[in-house]
């Protein structure tokens, strides 16, 4: 009887797990319903779109089904899994970055450029849809704001030491022997327990050892025309060096995570920060009484201006190269509404008025302190360089910047390590900077829109 | 009737082992398999795959970062199975006999096992934090001021500090298990070791722990495994492999280059060589623990 | 002399527990204590008190992340996966622990390779194949996947206790006509107690807080488990601690009431049974 029973258990567990393979959900995309896909946003966001979504049916009938799921950087992965679901899904966000590599290159995002009329693009700003552009393809609509890397300096600490805001090296390192000498606390620190913090440093000194050329020294070394071992490489990874060298910035920067440099920042335990602007909200919150400036990046012996990373782009709409070409009337509908001015203002000041002027007719923020950094930081913006160069060239600085700053390498061996991650690419990831131009035909069909 | 007897006789050790089989097989063994067929494939995860011929391999033999990361997951796991042993074992010995509120005690150390990654990594971060850390500030409160180092950034100590949250979450799970195993060895034996006049080092060593050799091998089993190849979540929240790999092991590298460098081959080439290697430790290990097994029994 | 010799080891004893004591139990205090902070105390008052006890980041944490259907599910998906795992796995156990076969050690060696894979890079495979078998998107999918990761350490776990029971148990009960299966479930089981509570503490804690899976399998915003909603509380740029901690603390107080309950049983269990090598 027993033996019976192990018998059939067996078999229903067999059943069980056999009979799940035939409720395999078909989903099918609704004709008439349009699917978005973002990463989770802010409540305040959300709130956004539901009220887009809902006048988008209104005008057109179409109705809009959200829905939201895991980190910005899970989005490749949840994509991917819901390409082969077959999860329709029409219009996700997604920013620069992750579409430049993976999502560009892996086919996984379609081309813009002939479903967008020049009245959207005219909607922008001028050159803020310049990162959106690769080779000359339209690839994502910037529905966020922008960011960029500033230094913030505790405005009440430099009063009261009498301290004159620092444009130089030689300046810099003046102020940082003050406070060094007075309060013995780290003059400049940086969020480097995040690795990616690191880049941001080189940004800004390789901005000034090109004199501005950065992106497009960058592009032709990622062509393979040129090596990354000039001089203007190697002054970059030294003027980082000096940072360390003159104790204006200190290893405390190695286990120090963005909320450890908001902590620290606000607690007066460091007098200057490099940090990128979304660090304010927090500081806001942690304080609001406190008092902040920025800081121009400081001018280098040799250098004639400075620059910071910056970069919009984060957070856009974008259209899976994998969704069916009968889908895209409506998709293109979607995205014209979508940017349309007075629907564009409700996602893009859902969280406070944009730092940077994203759109032509909406608003950005006038808040002191943001036009104070526009003033200082926009004029010497240059794009984000990790938003350019892949993931593993990335790395690479990630690794070096600090292994510079600890004393363990030197520039030549800095550089070295940038070009020895190319050469690894090319060779393992057959990596070909331009993209766009290597589909295979069926990548290429499903990425380029057929009319 | 006989035969039909002896025939279910036969397969009844094939029906117990049926559903752990095939479960095993279609979602652990398959993608491995998986993995297997992709390791030979240049592939980004997205696109076109492209045959590679074993490729892959040899990219994985050239990466100095592939030998650093393999090279610290041994370091990781051996150290992190002797110190949870050890300090189980001691702090099972002492919870084990007559102690004040004993029960409270162990149910405290056990704490850490329940909190999920996300609590400890924010927490172990602050506490390792240079500015405003509890670690810093207790060493120069009591004194020990030239002890005060990055220990998650400085290279030679990042990967021990990485080690000591790993003993940390798990001692109390291991400490319940010795205590387990303890509380099974009769106390007769003792008393008869004390008539015999043996030392509490003699005690120790020819009574609790050839007893506890069960207990021992589960318990070294689960730690080194544990090191070897699921490690991942730990190092990651701490320091994600950095600085400048010190503290890269093959788990951490492996995610990396399968969805930052967006490199599947290469990445599955890593999976399948690390297992293999956890697969040769693994049955090294088990041979000895077994063949001390069956010399107890 | 005699007496220092004695208390010497006692004190350091004490000395010892307590140190561990405080590392591992302060965590907690200072989980429930963040939890109860207000937004901007996180950057200020990192160590202390709160200044107030906001009880409202709970309440907006639950509303916020809707965790009351996930709590549920989170709920079904340990309960399941440790109902289904417990057979699975003794069965298997058992077999291999104390019945003589052919393939005994071929399946043993099999099941245990499960051990050392590492999984991680396997996350796509492994939601193919859930595909292929229709199992994304429900949490029965998600359960087979943590039981399937559950065997190679359960089945390890479970067969030391069966083979140290002592080896005349079934032959006794056999010649009063018992069956195979009976002896197993009668006799067997019940004394391998120990073990299954090891393995509930274990994996069951696992299936709990698991992240990985569950955010690849489960795309339907209604079947979402609890730390796939906790991590929404950490965004693009901003972290909101007071809800994330709120959320986290929701999260770990089941599975310290289960211990509590289960504590004693666990380790008398544990030590009265098998273990006895």
């Amino acid at each position: 009887m027993k033996r019976i029973i192990t018998l059939m258990l067996t078999c229903l567990l067999l059943t069980v797990l056999s009979g799940c393979g035939s409720n395999v959900q078909e989903s099918q995309a609704d004709e008439n319903t349009l699917y978005f896909f973002s990463y989770v946003l802010t409540d305040e966001q959300t709130a956004a779109w539901e009220e887009i979504f809902e006048d988008f049916e209104e005008e057109t009938g179409i109705k809009v089904e959200a829905s939201y799921q895991g980190t910005w950087s899970e989005t490749p992965e949840l994509l991917n899994s819901m390409k082969l679901s077959n999860t329709p899904v029409d219009v996700l966000i997604q920013g620069v970055g992750l579409i430049q590599s993976p999502l560009g290159p892996g086919a996984m995002i379609k081309d813009l450029t002939n479903l967008v009329d020049q009245e959207v693009i005219d909607r922008y700003e001028e050159g803020v849809l310049d990162s959106c552009y690769m080779g000359d393809y339209l690839w994502c609509l910037p529905m966020a704001d922008g960011g960029s890397w500033t230094i913030m300096y505790n405005k009440t600490m430099f009063d009261e030491l009498g301290l004159e805001v620092p444009s130089t090296f030689a300046e810099l390192e003046s102020v940082a022997d003050t406070i060094n000498d007075k309060l013995g606390i780290t003059p400049l620190m940086i969020n480097g327990k995040d690795t990616w913090a690191w880049p941001g440093l080189y940004m800004s000194t390789y901005g000034e050892a090109t004199g501005g050329e950065s992106i497009a020294n960058v592009e032709s070394f990622l062509n393979g025309d040129k090596t990354f071992d000039g001089e203007a490489e190697i002054q970059a990874f030294d003027w980082i060096a000096d940072l360390f060298e003159a104790g204006i910035m200190k290893t405390d920067s190695f286990d120090t995570d963005t909320t450890g440099l908001v902590a620290s920042f606000v607690q007066e335990k460091v007098a200057m920060i490099f940090t990128l602007d979304s660090t304010l909200a927090d500081i806001r919150s942690a304080n609001p009484e406190f008092e902040y400036g920025v800081l121009p990046y400081p001018i280098m012996d040799g250098a004639s201006d400075y620059y910071y990373g910056y970069g919009i782009g984060d957070g856009s709409l974008c259209v899976p190269a994998f969704i069916d070409d009968s889908r895209l009337e409506m998709v293109k509908q979607f995205l014209e509404f979508a940017t349309r001015p007075e629907n564009a203002t409700k996602v893009l000041n859902a969280n406070g008025a944009t730092k940077f002027k994203i759109m032509k007719d909406v608003e950005n923020s006038d808040d002191a302190f943001i036009q104070e950094m526009n003033e200082v930081v926009t004029p010497h913006a240059i794009t984000y360089l990790d938003w350019i160069w892949p993931a593993q060239i990335n790395d690479a600085f990630c690794q070096a910047i600090p292994a510079l700053a600890a004393g363990t390498i030197d520039s030549e061996q800095a550089v070295q390590m940038v070009q020895e991650a190319y050469e690894t690419i090319v060779r393992e990831n057959d990596y070909i900077y331009a993209w766009w131009d290597n589909f295979t035909t069926e990548e290429a069909q499903m990425v380029f829109p057929q009319n | 009737m006989e035969k039909i007897s002896k025939l279910k006789e036969k397969y009844f050790p094939y029906l117990m082992c049926a559903p752990a089989l095939i479960l095993f097989t279609v979602l652990i063994i398959v993608p491995l398999l998986t993995g297997l067929v992709i390791s030979f494939f240049k592939w980004d995860g997205y696109g076109a795959m492209t045959f590679n011929a074993g490729e892959n391999y040899l990219f994985v033999l050239e990466d100095e970062v592939y030998k650093t990361a393999i090279g610290n997951t041994f370091i990781y796991a051996i150290a992190v199975t002797i110190f949870k042993n050890i300090i189980a074992l001691v702090l099972a010995f002492i919870l084990v006999k007559k102690f004040p509120l004993k029960n409270f005690f162990r149910s405290g150390i056990y704490m850490p096992v329940m909190m999920s990654y996300i609590v400890i990594g924010i927490l172990w971060t602050w506490i390792f934090n240079p500015t405003f850390g509890l670690l810093n500030s207790f060493l120069s409160l009591i004194g020990l001021d030239n002890w005060i180092k990055g220990w998650l950034s400085d290279p030679t100590c990042a990967m021990w500090s990485v080690i000591a949250v790993d003993v940390w979450k798990w001692i109390g799970y291991h400490m319940v298990l010795y205590i387990a195993g303890l509380q099974a060895i009769s106390q007769d034996y003792y008393e008869a070791a004390e008539i015999d006049g043996a030392s509490a080092w003699q005690k120790f060593k020819n009574i609790t722990i050839p007893l506890l050799n069960p207990t021992i091998v589960v318990n070294v089993m689960m730690s080194i495994t544990g090191g070897l190849v699921s490690n991942y979540d730990i190092v990651h929240i701490m320091t994600d492999g950095g600085p400048f790999h010190a503290t890269e092991v093959s788990a951490t590298y492996i995610m990396r280059t399968a969805f930052t460098y967006g490199n599947m081959g290469k990445a599955n080439a890593m999976t399948i060589i690390t297992f293999a290697i956890a697969f040769i430790f693994g049955l090294i290990q088990l041979y000895f623990m077994t063949r001390k097994e069956s010399e107890v029994n | 002399m005699a007496s220092v010799k004695k208390t010497l080891p006692k004190i350091l004893g004490i000395l010892i527990v307590m140190v561990f004591f405080i590392i591992c139990a302060y965590p907690i205090i200072w989980m429930v204590l963040c939890s109860l902070k207000g937004e901007g105390e996180f950057y200020t008052n990192i160590w202390g008190l709160p200044e107030t006890f906001e009880f409202n980041n709970y309440i907006k944490a639950w509303q916020q992340g809707e965790l009351g259907q996930k709590f549920l599910n989170s709920f079904l998906v340990t309960a399941g996966a440790i109902i289904l795992m417990i057979p699975v796995n003794c069965c298997a156990a058992y077999a291999i622990g104390r019945l003589k076969f052919k393939m005994r050690s071929i399946i043993y060696i099999y099941l245990l390779l499960g051990i050392m894979i590492p999984s991680g890079v396997l996350g796509i495979p492994t939601y193919q194949v859930c595909l292929a078998l229709g199992l994304n998107n429900s949490l029965f999918g998600l359960i087979l996947v943590y039981v399937a990761g559950s065997i190679a350490m359960g089945v390890f776990i479970m067969r030391a206790f069966f083979i140290s029971l002592p080896q005349g148990l079934e032959e006794a009960a056999m010649i009063d006509g018992a069956t195979r299966f009976q002896c197993f479930t009668k006799i067997i089981l019940p004394l391998a107690k120990p073990g299954i509570v090891t393995q509930i503490i274990f994996s069951g804690l696992g299936f709990w807080n698991e992240y990985y899976y569950a955010n690849l399998l489960l795309t339907d915003e209604n079947l979402r488990t609890l730390p796939v909603a906790a991590s929404n509380f950490m965004g693009r740029h901003n972290i909101e601690y007071t809800s994330l901690f709120a959320a986290l603390v929701i999260i770990t107080v089941p599975a310290i009431i289960v211990y509590f309950i289960c504590q004693k049983s666990f380790v008398e269990g544990l030590s009265a049974g098998a273990m006895k090598g």
